[in-house]
């Protein structure tokens, strides 16, 4: 049972706090191996926007953090399992004196490929465009056969 | 002092009268803010959070070396902010330092700075500022500067700490939530925050510029905000959009 096993460390802590500690710092540690990569490319001036997928019962919602970007400007292709978006910035961004990069760096386009977390249809994606948020809709496949129920 | 959190004063003061919170949170809104509140009324450093159960984090600026979690001002009003968002772990022994050491610096009223998530963002031209108090002085502030009352909800994360032990210790909080992404940068919702401090403490804090920048600021803070969506989720900040349990 959980609540016997309760051993007494050092500095007044729980042996059950620091196996929280490590479970804590191993999923902190898988997290950085897969999301801590750089959300820019300065060999191709493209900054990674900021993405949110979410699925519903029937749809699938990606939405996108577009500042600086014109609506008429955007570049959407969508497939069953993935949506490509390609955006050029009204202006370049610029970074100055950042890091070891000698004099700047200069970002120029937002690039994401979105992998869906199911299928959909293309050919009834909507998509919308308010205050540099980019928003697409995207219905699920759904196939399959009727069945009666007994 | 905390033994495990100190708060380090490079320039001591022997008393503050307002101190503002702002930390990497929902849509960033507090640290945007109180970052903003900072550079326009150019308040100089007077301390910083250290601690071994802080994230190995150090900044440079302008080739100096910096501590991430900094606090500025002078004895009317100083103001903490952070340049990395605070990791679970530190969460509490941060709040019960602050706390401390506000009592200690005689502080009036703490102010915490914050976004709440808001579905219909995206559809709101002035995103509304919210307030939660722990005394009635507080909440009379907030109907003075006509702030509406947090009615019912939860709240997660560090100002939920420094809420509590504010509480515990007698020390007025006011808690302003201006409603805001929950994990885009929202520069808009941060001049909310800002116009609702001006009208509680008779600042005079233009938030023009702040709004001029707001895609600048949007491209440039996409990473860390990244990085506290990741911070806000192992907190479970999400409960904070949940619908409260009426029958307690």
């Amino acid at each position: 049972m959980m609540g016997v096993l309760r051993v007494m460390v050092r500095k007044g802590r729980w042996l059950f706090d620091y196996f929280d500690e490590i479970e804590r710092e191993i999923e902190e540690a898988f997290e950085e191996l897969f999301y801590g990569r750089p959300m820019w490319d300065s060999s191709t001036g493209r900054l990674e926007p900021l993405t949110e997928v979410t699925e519903t019962l029937d749809k699938i919602v990606v939405t996108m953090d577009l500042p600086l970007v014109r609506k008429e400007n955007i570049h959407l292709t969508i497939e069953e399992d993935y949506l490509k978006l390609e955006a050029p910035l009204e202006r370049t961004i610029r970074f100055e004196r950042w890091g070891i990069i000698p004099r700047h760096c200069e970002f120029k386009s937002f690039y994401k490929i979105v992998e869906l977390p199911a299928k959909v249809n293309p050919e009834e994606a909507k998509a919308r465009f308010k205050n540099g948020v980019l928003s697409v809709e995207l219905p699920k496949i759904v196939r399959g056969h009727k069945i009666p129920v007994e | 002092m905390s033994e495990e959190m100190q708060i380090v004063e490079v320039k001591p003061l022997s008393s503050i009268k307002y101190l503002i919170v702002g930390m990497p949170d929902t849509g960033l809104t507090g640290m945007i803010a109180v970052s903003h509140i900072i550079r326009s009324m150019n308040l100089p450093e007077i301390g910083h959070v250290e601690s071994d159960i802080l994230p190995p984090v150090m900044v440079i600026h302008q080739g100096n070396p910096k501590v991430p979690i900094r606090i500025f001002g002078d004895e009317r009003l100083a103001a903490l902010t952070s340049e990395t968002p605070v990791n679970i772990a530190a969460i509490a022994p941060l709040s019960r330092s602050l706390v401390r050491w506000a009592i200690s610096k005689k502080v009036d009223i703490l102010f915490s700075v914050s976004g709440v998530a808001t579905q219909n963002r995206l559809e709101l031209e002035t995103p509304q500022v919210f307030g939660i108090s722990t005394s009635k002085r507080g909440l009379d502030m907030l109907k003075s500067a006509g702030v509406s009352m947090l009615e019912e909800g939860f709240m997660v994360g560090p100002h939920a700490l420094i809420l509590r032990e504010c509480l515990t210790k007698g020390l007025t909080n006011i808690v302003l939530l201006a409603q805001s992404h929950y994990q885009y940068p929202d520069p808009g919702a941060a001049a909310s925050a800002v116009n609702a401090l001006n009208s509680l403490l008779g600042l005079k804090v233009d938030v023009g510029q702040l709004l001029e920048e707001a895609e600048e600021i949007r491209v440039k803070t996409r990473e860390l905000m990244q990085r506290t969506a990741r911070s806000l989720q192992r907190m479970s900040k999400t409960q904070e959009q949940e619908l409260p349990a009426m029958y307690v």
